[in-house]
């Protein structure tokens, strides 16, 4: 809606909408525990990145925080150790997937012990990629756009799409691409990659990767608040996926990739 | 036929029966003698007894009931020439009469806004109204020089602007949804054009507005918090006559004539934005395939079949449309309708009856054919209505009523190409029946008492055909029921009583005192804080209670100099229930089970407007401050905790002053002052998958700027022609380029941003804008 006030106030001559730095006062909050929990089912990978909150205009780095213990639960009560790396960061590899199953977080820090569980689904295959042109125009440069096409497993499914253009993740925000089959249960799907156009001999991987209902919900208002949509009514923060309130989430995932060089 | 200054047409008609008592009733329609107008709030005085007299409804009628023999009638309405009688009335009688205006007075309406009657703020019980009339406000500036009541009633004291890019507004400390927009009787949906940047109300086409704050009459219902009541002109019953604009934006063209003369007439006022017929111009074939205009036409007959039957037809037709080539488009609009008779059954008892239309609709498409997907979504009205006016006698004026409207909501339906693999979606149709019933009476009491009294009654049958869905706290289904056509699902009921009081200390000074209940069983959810096209409207149901407004206010006005300043004070305390808000991240588009996004708290409002005005004289002008505020509180943010409302502006200032130079030159003026919108910043930030979050304090903690801006305006009289008058007029919007903050943004990639820092970064929509529009008329 923000786009469409701000194209139409572009056309009718109110000069360009302008945009400029203010000095504002916010209010301050006691800093809060982040943990970010992945487990990447495919590369048999589980990584914790564990750090704080900082105020708004603080200069100082995110704090990182090492010396937690964290652990990894199956559903068939298998307990394993994270490794600390020292630098906030801890690690499991080869950590083999069961899917279908529940897995469950524990980190213990600073005297606080804070839990999550994720549900790892199948993995939904990405059956081909095409490329379509598009020509330029004044709003946008045109090139190839990319779809992905997919057939949408029965049930409810949740997918993120990561692109990976000539060996590097496209990892900004504007590039997190989530949905779901809320519109299309159940069918042969063609979901267009609009955030980038490409040029010949590009190339491009996509991982599509598989949520659960609560990891895509996560992200979607992660991705909501992060994007800071200034003319929604109220942003609000995601709800807690921690016991004990700590911010962020624990998602495991798999995902299928293909990759498409573009052609002329 | 000459119009000089005044000419009165009295008619000694007929005497419908024998009065046996010693009171007789003088009763008729008062009219504007150049174009066949009704005049509403005209009144008639019997100048040998004080305090007696009458003032007409909005068709123009009026009754007077008073001891036969012989009197002394007076006419008057302001801006008018006032007309007086020396009559002897032995029996029934009815006075059809048309005021005129001298050329004086008549230069003078033009840069006034009127009060019905001098000092009417004085003497009537009813609580203040905001009267806006079209004609008087010309000067104003505004935004592309295109006159508009809506923005100009923003400039008036408990009235607020939703903020630029938007067309909604607040009053007192209400919803942007908590007020009744009516056009010829039918409900508004969305006012707005453009996304904000106009309202839907042709200037040209409008008679008369009125806007009501507190003390609301009993014969409206719906809202919670206000009534703006927009009646259409008749059209001219006296000759053909034409009038238009040309402006940069947008150009008018209103076209009327009898069809009957003094009888009957038409109007027929039309309205197109042309921004986009520019792009043509573009080198980008996107662009010049872009569009972006509105258009509304008003359309409007009235016949009168003798002296006891009128009827009227009355239409709006608006649409927006926006699109870039096939890729996307956006269009939304409101239609309405309405036919009205008035029937005179005696000369005491008028009669309308009236059946009207309403409809508002949107769709979104993105892409076309087998590759493109569209959304639709609309609301639609059918609503019967009856209102009598009962003139009991001089002391007592009775209005009573009935009305019902039958709702269709249809809150979305999404319709795909085949090569988009999305399935076709169709929203259940929820469907409601909307009950009134109401009886009021305006009483004097000796000289220094006017009561205004009445009782509604409210009821709303939320039915089928659909399913009615129950939700556990989580918003998870707990049960599901299916209901036939006009099944009821649920009945929701209330009586809301009505009272205001005036007490005149002397001819100009009164305190005035007024309470109102209000139930409101339609409810608008919006996903943005501007008001915007896709907002949803959901019925009461069996999740959803009616909101319930409960406001009381007391008000000391004053005159000074024969009523040339007008002094007020109005302090007011509002308590809203059954507030409604969304969940965090709540999905409203296409979601068949909104209601399970919802929670449920309430609000309460308070505040205290002054106003300073100057009516007459070549200067004239208004200055109002208000300092008030607007709390909500739900269970489900922040504990419970009270938070402000956005449109929580503590200081509010407006200042708006016309000077006539001379017989060719008029300038003017306005300024606006508010605190900042309260909004919701980030008290924190975090790092998450490698980018930077937010994370949020309490709802709406913080504030925007400030806001403030100059407007001015010159309108420039040219030389007139026989039956032709023309003017240019001058406006320049936001003179010293103030950048107003529409959204603050928080980011670290701002550009020239190396250190990493967070910085705050405001968007404004509109530097100085200056605009020349062209006006004529001519008959």
């Amino acid at each position: 809606m923000k786009k469409i006030l701000l194209i139409s106030s572009l056309i009718l001559f109110i000069t360009s909408s302008c945009e400029k730095v203010i000095d504002l006062e916010t209010s301050n909050t006691e800093p809060k525990m982040v943990i970010e929990a992945k487990y990447d089912a495919v590369n048999e990978e589980v990584f914790v990145k564990i750090s704080k909150t900082v105020d708004v205009f603080s200069t100082e780095d995110f704090p990182n925080i090492s010396g937690a213990t964290v652990q990894i639960t199956d559903e068939n009560g298998t307990t394993t150790d994270l490794i600390d790396q020292g630098d906030g960061t801890y690690l499991l590899e080869n950590y083999t997937p069961v899917y279908n199953s529940l897995y469950s977080m524990k980190v213990n820090v600073e005297g606080v012990a804070y839990e999550s569980s994720d549900y790892l689904n199948p993995i939904v295959p990405l059956d081909s990629l095409t490329q379509e042109l598009q020509p330029s125009s004044s709003f946008f440069e045109g090139g190839y756009v990319v779809y992905m096409n997919l057939t949408d497993p029965v049930g409810e499914n949740y997918y993120r799409a990561i692109r990976k253009v000539n060996g590097e993740y496209r990892r900004d925000l504007g590039d997190q691409f989530l949905f779901d089959d809320g519109f299309s249960e159940g069918n042969s799907q063609k979901v267009p990659l609009f955030s980038e156009f490409y040029q010949e001999d590009d190339t491009i991987t996509v991982e599509l990767l598989s949520y659960s209902d609560n990891s895509f919900t996560y992200f979607q208002e992660l991705n909501a608040i992060a994007q800071g949509s200034d003319a929604s009514a109220a942003p609000a923060n995601p709800t807690f996926r921690w016991s004990n309130d700590a911010l962020g989430n624990f998602s495991v995932y798999g995902f299928d990739s293909k990759t498409i060089i573009i052609e002329e | 036929m000459k119009q000089n200054s005044l000419f009165a047409t009295v008619f000694f008609l007929a005497t419908y029966f024998l009065s046996f008592s010693q009171d007789i009733t003088v009763s008729g329609t008062i009219t504007d003698g150049r174009n066949g107008e009704d005049l509403f709030g005209a009144s008639v005085v019997v100048t040998d007894m004080s305090n007696t007299g009458a003032r007409t409804n909005v068709y123009g009628f009026y009754s007077l009931t008073i001891p036969a023999g012989k009197h002394q009638l007076s006419y008057r309405s302001a801006g008018f020439e006032n007309q007086t009688f020396d009559l002897n009335i032995t029996q029934d009688t009815l006075i059809n009469l048309e005021l005129f205006m001298s050329d004086e007075v008549q230069k003078l309406e033009e840069v006034e806004i009127k009060s019905k009657k001098a000092n009417n703020n004085i003497t009537s019980a009813q609580m203040e109204v905001t009267r806006l009339d079209p004609q008087a406000i010309k000067t104003i500036p505004i935004l592309f020089g295109e006159q508009d009541v809506m923005k100009t009633l923003q400039l008036t004291p408990g009235i607020k602007g939703g903020g630029e890019g938007s067309a909604g507004f607040y009053v007192r400390g209400g919803g942007a949804d908590q007020n009744l927009i009516l056009l010829d009787e039918s409900t508004v949906y969305n006012a707005s054009h453009l996304l904000g940047f106009f309202s839907v109300f042709n200037s040209d086409a409008i008679k008369d507005v009125a806007l009501y704050k507190s003390g609301i009459p009993a014969e409206f219902g719906g809202r919670a918090s206000s009534v703006m009541d927009v009646r259409m002109r008749d059209g001219n019953n006296k000759n053909l006559a034409a009038s238009g604009g040309i402006g940069l934006i947008s150009s008018r063209l209103t076209v009327e004539a009898p069809i009957v003369k003094d009888k009957g007439s038409f109007i027929v006022s039309g309205r197109r934005s042309y921004a986009d017929l520019f792009l043509v111009f573009s080198k980008d074939e996107q662009v010049r395939d872009a569009t972006l205009f509105f258009y509304d036409l008003n359309a409007k007959a009235n016949y009168k079949l003798n002296d006891k039957n009128r009827i009227y037809l009355s239409g709006y037709f608006g649409r927006d449309k926006f699109g870039l080539s096939d890729a996307f488009g956006f269009n939304w609009g409101n239609k309405t309708g309405t036919i009205r008779w008035n029937h005179l059954i005696n000369d005491k008892l008028f009669v309308n009856t009236s059946v009207i239309f309403s409809s508002f609709d949107y769709e979104f498409n993105i892409g076309q054919g087998e590759d493109g997907f569209g959304i639709i979504s609309s609301i639609r009205d059918i609503n019967v209505k009856q209102d009598y006016n009962y003139y009991l006698n001089s002391n007592n004026s009775i209005k009573f009523g009935v009305n019902a409207i039958h709702h269709t909501f249809m809150p979305g339906a999404l319709e795909s190409g085949s090569n988009v693999g999305f399935n076709e979606i169709e929203l259940e149709d929820r469907n409601a029946l909307e009950l009134g019933a109401y009886i009021q009476n305006e009483q004097k009491i000796g000289n220094r008492w006017a009561l205004m009294y009445g009782l509604r009654y409210s009821g709303f049958n939320y039915m089928g055909s659909g399913t009615a869905y129950e939700y556990n706290d989580e918003g998870e289904v707990t049960s599901e029921k299916s209901y036939d056509s006009f099944e009821s699902i649920k009945y929701y009921q209330g009586f809301e009583p009505r009272f205001s009081a005036s007490y005149i200390i002397n001819e100009s000074n009164s305190i005035k005192v007024g309470y109102n209940r209000i139930y409101q069983y339609i409810h608008q959810l919006s996903n943005t804080t501007t008001s915007s096209p896709t907002d949803v409207w959901v019925p009461t149901s069996n999740n959803v209670k009616p909101q319930i407004g409960d406001q009381i206010a007391v008000g000391y006005y004053k005159n000074f100099k024969k009523n040339e300043y007008q002094v007020s004070v109005e302090t007011y305390y509002k308590w809203l229930q059954n507030q409604i808000d969304y969940k965090p991240n709540a999905n409203l588009v296409l979601n068949g089970q909104i209601e399970k996004e919802l929670v449920y708290g309430k609000g309460r409002a308070y505040g205290v407007e002054f106003q300073i005005k100057k009516t007459k004289g070549d200067f004239t002008g208004w200055f109002n401050y208000t300092l008030s505020r607007a709390l909500r509180s739900f269970d489900d943010i922040d504990g419970g905790e009270e938070f402000s409302a956005r449109q929580d502006r503590i200081h509010d200032i407006n200042l708006v002053l016309t000077y006539n130079i001379n017989k060719k030159f008029v300038v003017s003026s306005s300024f606006v002052y508010y605190t900042g919108d309260a909004v919701t910043f980030p008290s924190a930030i975090y790092e998450m998958n490698g980018y930077e979050v937010p994370y949020v304090g309490k709802r709406n903690g913080n504030r925007l700027p400030d806001y403030h801006r100059l407007d001015l305006g010159l309108t420039w009289y040219l030389k007139e022609r026989k039956n032709y008058k023309h003017n240019l007029s001058f406006s320049i919007y936001n003179v010293y380029n103030r950048e107003n903050a529409f959204s603050v943004r928080f980011t670290d990639d701002f550009e020239g941003n190396t250190t990493g820092q967070t910085q705050a970064v405001q968007t404004a929509l509109f530097k100085m804008i200056p605009s020349i529009t062209y006006n004529f008329n001519f008959k």
